[in-house]
Order: structure tokens, then sequence, then C-alpha cells
């Protein structure tokens, strides 16, 4: 048993060896804190994503909105799983507005994409039995910001025949515009192959909402999806106006299963479509949609596990090391115990049980401190901005209230093996080294 | 009078590059029970090596060691640990205390050795007790918590020769056991030997350059050329060691 002992006076009373303990800590804090952000800030974005995108689309393919709105009327109504749907007209434009041309360091931070707006037509009534649309507008806490009537939203309170538009909350503030100001829409669209058709639309701010989902908050601009239609529409018989979209949104009853409906519908479309001799145009998931941003985060916190594991490796060679060290300087020792009865054995494990003891120290240390680090994130992040005016993580940038987190137990559990693995090897190499000394060398050696 | 400790034509060679230096070339010699025997040579003759050979640390290239009637070099490394944990004791010339133990702990550690946990938690009490006792009878009752670098080096090599007899050795191999301390405490430290000798019949082996120790001892064991020179006792001081 002096093995364990001797193991433990020799780690408690060599610094070195609590440095270790603390680079182990510190691996494994940082391998779950950061991960945890991760996966919590991948959860959050992908409720909110999810909130913005409705569970199924069809979206048209073409450059110019199709006018047969009742086919698909007949085919989604015609699915046991659709609960819902609203047509929409989605087209792209530059946003010019009052008092744009003063310099604007916000609005110029925002990069060539300053002025780029997604302007989606929609009808509010059908609208809000797809997307939270009413709930969004009930998160603006600014009610100087919202809209004046949520159940019509458009309503801009004036006489003047102007249409009113939503901006996210994030685009409005970042460009200083209050309600009633006037948004000038332009853009074009080309039908069929004479020359493109300018488009200049005025509107007047009616409110703004709060997705969560900065990204789409930031880059969206709601119309009313009859002004859109007369946009473009002109030129065409009053009947194919009023059917003009190009894409659906649809909602699935509760506990469907996405893909499926999503290849049922496909599969029906492209049966009509083949009859019919209509446009082409496809099914996505609200994943679908947002694939790349997803992966993205994905993928970064993919590099991140990497980056932090090299880390990790890095604590095993300082293991490594500091027991290497401690052979050395407990050469004379290990001759002693052998003089007194001890084993080879013994030594391999006096050597190997130091470093296991210093990467179950350090694990458990790293735990429960990550555990704690998470349950007070929040206070951390607003505590470092407050006193140091530290970002750790920018809540608003993403339109968030707190720091998320989630920690992932499958993944606490990883890196516990893990750290404990590698420090064993380390630990077993020098261990190996030790018991293989010849103790009358060690006895002979030389302080 | 018994025979504890008996060596047979002990042979140790070291080979370095293509030569082999003969470092022990035939020793004979024994150790009887209670006896205080010196082991004196010039320096480099091999009296450390030989007392290694004896403690079975270093096999040796020829020979045979005998405790009792177990011939010692014959058994296996297993058995040779335990054996030399429950008949043999070692006091070296710099100690070798443990810097991170106190002196109570470097005595117990001795005791620790071959016992189990749970045996140990057993026996816990009494070995702590026993290591207590054996420091207060060396007089270092009061520096029980001391660690080696509090001690001066007396003091520590009286923890080393109190870690000695902790697990009741019959024979004490001690290399120079004064040969780093000044006159007047090395008298001290040989005076705690011959007490013990005295009161618990251990034997010594005492490597030493030191006429005075030799001269003192029951028996002296001359090495030369890695060859025993002759058993004295009455030309300690004839002979220049
Ligand atoms: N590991 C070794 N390799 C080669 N020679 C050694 C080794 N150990 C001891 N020797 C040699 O053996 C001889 C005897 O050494 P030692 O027993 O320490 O002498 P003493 O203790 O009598 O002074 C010396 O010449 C020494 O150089
Ligand atoms: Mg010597």
């Amino acid at each position: 048993m002096y093995v364990y002992y001797l193991a433990l006076k020799y780690l408690l009373s060599r610094p070195i060896n609590l440095l270790s303990i603390l680079g182990v800590t510190l691996a494994v804090w940082a391998l779950i804190v950061i991960v945890s952000i991760f996966s919590g800030f991948i959860v959050k974005m992908e409720k909110h994503i999810q909130g913005t995108t409705s569970d199924l689309s069809f979206i048209h393919i073409g450059s110019s909105p199709r006018s047969d709105l009742t086919l698909f009327q007949k085919l989604l109504e015609a699915d046991p799983e659709v609960q819902a749907f609203a047509p929409r007209l989605v087209w792209h434009g530059m946003l010019d507005h009052a008092g744009k041309n003063e310099l604007d360091l916000r609005r110029l931070q925002r990069g060539p994409e300053r002025d780029f707006v997604q302007v989606i037509g929609i009808d509010p009534k059908q609208e809000q039995k797809v997307s939270r649309l009413r709930a969004w507008l009930a998160a603006v806490e600014d009610a100087s910001l919202r809209p004046v009537n949520p159940a019509k939203p458009f309503e801009t309170g004036s006489d003047d025949e102007i249409p009113g538009a939503l901006l996210g909350l994030a685009r409005a503030r970042d460009l200083g515009l209050p309600r009633g100001s006037s948004l000038t829409l332009v853009s074009g669209h080309q039908v069929r192959n004479e020359d493109v058709t300018r488009i200049q639309k005025r509107f007047r701010l009616s409110g703004c909402w709060s997705s969560g989902f900065y990204h789409f908050d930031e880059n969206t601009m709601l119309v009313p999806l009859s002004v859109m239609r007369d946009i473009f529409g002109e030129g065409r018989p009053a009947w194919q106006q009023a059917q003009l979209f190009n894409e659906i949104a649809i909602q699935l009853v509760e506990g469907a299963d996405l893909n499926q409906a999503k290849k049922r519908l496909q599969e029906s479309f492209d049966k009509l479509s083949q009859k019919k001799f209509i446009w082409g145009g496809i099914f996505w998931t609200w994943r679908d949609r947002n694939r790349n941003f997803l992966q993205n985060v994905e993928h970064q916190k993919f590099l991140m596990r990497l980056m932090l594991f090299v880390l990790v490796i890095v604590v095993g060679f300082l293991i490594f090391a500091t027991l290497s060290m401690m052979v050395v300087e407990k050469i004379r020792d290990i001759g002693i115990l052998s003089a007194l009865g001890g084993t080879r054995t013994g030594v391999l494990v006096i050597f190997a049980f130091s470093g296991l003891a210093i990467a179950i120290i350090g694990s458990s240390l790293g735990v429960l401190s990550a555990v704690w680090t998470c349950a007070h994130l929040n206070d951390f992040n607003v505590w470092l901005k407050d006193s140091f005016d530290i970002h750790l993580f920018r809540t608003s940038v993403y339109g968030l209230k707190e720091v998320p987190h989630q920690i992932e137990w499958l993944w606490v559990g990883i890196v516990c093996t893990v750290t404990l693995g590698l420090s064993s090897l380390s630990a077993i190499i020098p261990g190996f080294r030790a018991a293989r000394m010849d103790p009358v060398k060690a006895l002979r050696h030389e302080i | 009078m018994t025979e504890i400790l008996r060596a047979q034509g002990i042979e140790k060679s070291y080979r370095i590059g293509k030569q082999d230096i003969r470092v022990l070339r035939g020793i004979d010699m024994s150790v009887m029970e209670g006896e205080i025997v010196a082991l004196c040579g010039s320096s480099g003759a091999g009296k450390s090596t030989l007392l290694h050979v004896l403690g079975l640390l270093d096999p040796p290239s020829g020979g045979k060691v005998w405790y009792r009637d177990v011939c010692a070099t014959d058994i296996s490394p297993a058995r040779q640990t335990r054996l030399r944990h429950d008949l043999v004791g070692f006091v070296f010339q710099f100690y070798h205390l443990i810097a991170e133990l106190s002196a109570l702990e470097n005595v117990m550690l001795g005791e620790m050795m071959l016992r189990s946990l749970p045996d140990y938690m057993r026996h816990r009490k009494q070995i702590k007790a026993r290591a207590v006792d054996l420091l207060a009878s060396i007089g270092l009752g009061d520096r029980l918590k001391n660690r080696p670098s509090q001690l001066s080096g007396g003091e520590r090599q009286r923890v080393a020769i109190a870690r000695a007899l902790v697990s009741d050795p019959q024979v004490i191999l001690a290399d120079e056991p004064t040969g780093n301390l000044d006159s007047q405490t090395a008298e001290e430290i040989l005076e705690l030997i011959w007490k013990i000798n005295e009161e618990q019949n251990i034997a010594f082996l005492i490597v030493t350059h030191d006429q005075n120790v030799a001269s003192r001892t029951d028996r002296i064991i001359r090495l030369k050329d890695g060859l025993v020179l002759g058993h004295s006792q009455l030309e300690a001081e004839e002979i220049p060691l």
C-alpha cells in the first residue's frame, strides 16, 4: 500500500505536479464550457431558425412568379398532414430611406449587404397560421416600434395610399428608423424576354418584429402580398394577378415526419407537373433551407473540438515531462525502495498512480468547474461586460437574452475518457522507465 | 553461534566496452548471529559492490549467498524481495531518506512496504506506535514530524537506522554509516549501533575506513583486489586500512 501513500506524498509536495493538475483542469474546463456554448448556441439558433422558417416550403423555380395557386391549394388540402399554408411572394431589392446619404458608420459596417433586403409579400391572416408572426411582433419591447394593430400589422395609421411594411427590429435600429418612416424598395424584374422592368415602390414603416434569428431580422422586410401582386401582375388579367406567388409556407400537423411529408408532396407535385406541363418547383424542409448556416456552425464546433483536443495532448506532454523529471529526481528513492523490500511493479505503480491521480483530480475539478461556469455563464458574461467592457459573448449580436449553453454529457464522458487515457499513457512511460532502473545504480547515483 | 549470512565464491564483473572489470574475484565470508563485523579496504576495492550483492540488490556474476539455510541467489526475485525485507536492513553513508516524508513516515515506510491497504489499516496503530517507540529510543522522540531537510546529519542517520530496525532484521548492512559525519556525531552513531547490537542481538556488517571503528568490532574482513585478504581481530592497528 506504500505506493499510493508515497505517490500522493510526491504529488502534493511538488508544486509542479499541482501545475499539471491545473493544466488538466483547464483543458477539461475549456473543452466542456466552449463546446457547451456551441451546442447551446446551435440549439437556440435552430429553434430561432425553425421559428422563422415554416416546416416545409414550396419554392418555385423560375424568375417570375407563377399564377397557379389554385392547383396547389388542391394539392395541399388533399394532404393529410398539411395543417395550414400561406402563399408568399419573395423578392430582393435595395432599401432606400430618408437620411440614407448621411454618413452612418453603423450602416457602413454592414458591408456590401448594407442596402440589400429580402422582401416577402405576405398575407398576415394566412401567415399567422404558418409562422409566429404575432409572437414576433409582441417580442418588440419598444412600444413605439411595435405595429399599432398587431392583427393588421401593415396598417400605417395615416390616410395616404402608401402601404405599410415591417422591418426586423435589428435592421430598423441599425438604420435609426422610427415608425412611420418612408422606405423605398428599388429592384427590377424581367417579364419573359423583354427588358428588365424597374421596380420602385414606396412603403411606410408600420412597425418591427423580433424573431430571435438575427440573420433573418437584419435582412428581411415584410410587405402586404397584395402590393407585391400589384407590382408583378402589371398588365396581367385580374384573376391571374390574384394568384401570383413564388413560395408557399406550409405548416404540418404536430408530430408529422418532415422528410416523409416533403417526399410525398414532391411526388404528387411531380406527377401533376408532368401531366399539366407546368413550371417546376421543389419542396424543402426548414433544415434544407438553412443547411449552409447550420452546417457552418456545426463545422465551427467540430474545428473547435479539434483545436481543444490539441490542448489535451499538450497537457499529456506536460504530465509526461513532469513525471519524467520526477523519475530523474527520485532515482535514489527508487534504490531505497528496493532496499526496503519494494518491487519493480511497486515503483511502476508509484509513478503511474501519480500521473493517474493528476488526471483524475484535474478532470474532476475540470468537470465541476465547467458545470459551475455553465450555470453562471450569463452572470459572468454580464459581469465582464459591466466591469471591464469585455464582450465574451455578444448576446445582442445574435438577438439572444442570455449566453446559450447546453452541457452534452456524452461529450463530457468522451473528454474525461480521452484525458484519462492520454494522461495514463503519459504517466506509464516514465513509470516503466523508473521500474526498469537498476536499484544499485539508483543507490550509487549522486544527488 | 549460528551463521546468519554466508557468501561463497562471490564474483562480480562489469563489462565496459570489450573489457571485463572483475571487481569481486571469489569472496568467501560469513556473518554470525549477533556479531559486528567490519568490512575494510581501500576506495574502489569493491566493498559497496559486495554489500549490494549480499543484500540481494545486485545479482553476482558467480557464487552464492546464503541466509541461514536458504540459498538466496537461487530463489525468485519476489522471494528475494521478501527475504530482504524480513531479514536485512540497510544503512547508507548518505542516509537516503525520502525527502517528502517526515522522520516518522520514513521509519513506517519499511513496514508499509509489503502490506496491502486493509492489512495496513488494521495494523496502523501498532506500526505507528512501534515507529514512535523506535525513534524515541534513539533520541528523536521530539522530531517525529520533521522532514529530513530539517534534521542534522547525525539525526538523519539515526532515522535511517530506525528505518532499518523497524521490520526486525537479523542483520544490518551499513555502508560507511559514519563516513559523512564529524567525529563527535560519528561516535554517537557508533554507540547507538553497539547499543542496538547488545539489546536486540542484531548482527552488523559495517563498511568503514575508520581505524577507530574497525578496532572495536568483533572481526575485520579486509578486501583487496577483489579478494579477502584476511580475517583478524588483532592486526587491526598494524595493517593500514
Ligand atoms: N556499474 C558499474 N560499472 C562499472 N564499474 C563499476 C560499477 N559499479 C562499480 N564499479 C567499479 O567497481 C569497483 C568497486 O566499486 P565499489 O564497490 O563502489 O568500491 P568501494 O565501495 O570499495 O569504494 C570500482 O572500481 C568501480 O569503479
Ligand atoms: Mg563504497
